[in-house]
């Protein structure tokens, strides 16, 4: 079973085809193409700024994506589409491709929900079967399981993403967004100067984490003359403890024996790191999302398609709409063994 | 003889808990173990502040007039705490018999808002932070408490019990549950009070990534 999976839920545009075969299951993912809208430096991302970014490279992304698959439309079995959440104007543009497609080749189409995405596309790269999920991004900061209903949250951040802490700091600096890297890189270079780690909020409610503090004291701090250096090692000290704190409760109370963490913020060393620590002082198996597909692309949409498509969620062109806002714990998951 | 069926030793999430002998009584040692992921200041500054709090207002609970164990030693500098062994269920456990779930939740509330009569915020109030035990009900394990009058940090304590009620049983019986910890925790702190926490406990829902306005 071939699909053609599109994300446009934010910064990126993305069409990947992937396959999906049975007995034996395997995924894999024939191509994944993307065209990613860069904000001016010191800007966020803004949504009609994106969205036209999505209208000039989404024909020339699909098409990339079935060139370098060596497939046409013909042999493509449905097209998935993420509906949600998301910046509305970006969602549109995916979902107006999507049905453009579908009712133009006479195909099926899926609407997908971008966070089960990021957890499907884990879960078969790396072969986790009943994972905890510690989903980190731009858009998301969620300790979530399985259960019979669907997904549960038992953790989530109570204001800002751990991925808006970084965009936000970054921007402080005059970066431009996705600022995780530059901080990283920066934190990396300490070298022997003082930290502030002991100056920053360490903010944890039960398995919740909030950011919101940790990001003015930064802020704060380098205004009062503490080098860019210095405050990016303290903030991803403090605030990926926090996340792994926070994940270690989770992992003791719902006794999961895998760890899968995914999102654009999974690329970060010092937070996979840490994870790693913890994981294995808890005997707990770890997967990482690898650092492609990290960030939003069209295989994770392909991904939880093939999810929804079996189960027979497919939807006519003109139900195909889009859900700006669209909790995980809200997404009607097919029947299961969980069931 | 004890009975202890709810005790066992563990290596929770953030510190070691064992039965012990303390001068001939049974007593919990709690060790906050050194996180080796932790940046070490940051480590050694937590853990030792959280032994002190926790000691400091496991006191103040008792003046509130809410049952809690009691403290028999503590020492921040090498993060650990003895105190009070309580036999009996954990009330997750004894949830699953059905018996008087409704009258729980109620005392539940009423100890809840003795707190935060004093400006006592628990911090982690889920069903496997209660004990049953004889005619007690005794709150424990206040590793995340602080103390603060601000309506905020009451609604997000309410708010975690919440969100703890509904990631253990199906939405339905959770929301009955919770309203049953709001109407014994209105008995005791006036509805005045009742009402504008239930507000801010919205607010703090819709703050929630990606929360619908329903």
């Amino acid at each position: 079973m071939i699909c053609l999976g599109i994300e446009s839920t934010a910064h990126t545009f993305g069409a990947s085809v992937s396959e999906l075969t049975s007995e034996p299951v395997s995924f894999r993912i024939i191509s994944d193409c993307k065209d990613v809208y860069k904000a001016p430096q010191g800007a966020g991302i803004h949504p009609r700024e994106a969205s036209r970014h999505h209208e000039e490279t989404c024909s020339g992304v699909v098409e990339n994506a079935l060139a370098s698959a060596k497939t046409g439309m013909n042999e493509i079995d449905f097209i998935a589409y993420s509906a949600g959440p998301g910046l509305g104007p970006c969602l549109r543009v995916g979902a107006v491709v999507a049905r453009s497609l579908a009712s133009y080749f006479c195909k099926q189409i899926v609407p997908v929900n971008h966070a089960i995405g990021h957890i499907e596309l884990g879960k078969l790269l790396l072969g986790l079967d009943d994972p905890l999920v510690l989903l980190i991004s731009g858009g998301h900061t969620v300790i979530t399981a399985r259960s019979a209903e669907g997904w549960r949250i038992f953790g989530e951040t109570l204001d800002l993403t751990v991925g808006q802490l970084l965009d936000q700091l970054g921007r402080h600096f005059g970066m431009s967004s996705p600022a995780g890297p530059k901080i990283e890189a920066l934190a990396s270079q300490l070298n022997g100067q003082a930290d502030v780690v002991g100056m920053l909020p360490y903010t944890i409610k039960g398995n919740d984490v909030s950011y919101s503090g940790l990001l003015s004291s930064s802020k704060d701090a380098f205004s009062k003359g503490i080098s860019q250096e210095s405050v990016c090692f303290s903030v991803q000290e403090v605030a990926f403890a926090l996340l792994t704190e926070a994940t270690e409760r989770a992992l003791a109370f719902t006794d999961k024996a895998e760890l899968l963490v995914t999102g654009g913020v999974a690329a970060n060393q010092r937070l996979s790191g840490m994870l790693k620590d913890m994981c294995g002082s808890r005997g707990v198996k770890l997967g990482v999302i690898p650092r492609q597909y990290s960030g939003d692309c069209g295989s994770q949409i392909a991904a939880a398609g093939f999810l929804f498509y079996n189960d027979g969620q497919s939807v006519p062109v003109n139900k195909a709409f889009t859900r700006q806002s669209w909790r995980i714990d809200r997404v009607n998951l097919p029947r299961s063994k969980f069931g | 003889m004890l009975e202890i069926n709810h005790f066992s030793p563990v290596e929770g999430a953030e510190a070691r808990i064992e039965l012990i002998d303390w001068y001939d009584r049974p007593a919990i040692r709690k060790l906050r173990l050194s996180k080796k992921y932790r940046n070490q200041i940051l480590d050694e500054t937590l853990r030792s502040r959280r032994t002190k709090e926790e000691a400091e207002i496991l006191h103040s609970s008792k003046l509130a007039q809410v049952d809690c164990p009691e403290i028999f030693f503590a020492d921040p500098k090498t993060s650990e705490l003895v105190m009070e062994f309580i036999p009996g269920s954990l009330l997750k456990d004894y949830l699953a018999s059905g018996l008087q779930r409704a009258k729980l939740f109620k005392s539940l509330g009423k100890m809840v808002a003795r707190l935060h009569k004093k400006g006592i915020i628990h911090g982690d109030l889920t069903t496997k932070n209660v004990i049953l035990s004889q005619e007690r009900m005794v709150l424990i394990d206040f590793g995340l408490s602080f103390v603060s009058d601000r309506l905020e940090d009451k609604a997000e304590d309410l708010h975690l019990l919440k969100q703890a009620l509904k990631s253990s049983s199906p939405a339905n019986i959770a929301s009955r549950d919770f309203e049953n910890v709001m109407s014994g925790y209105q008995k005791e702190i006036g509805e005045a009070f009742t009402k504008s926490l239930r507000k801010q406990i919205s607010k703090i829902e819709l703050r929630g990534r990606y929360a619908k306005v329903d």
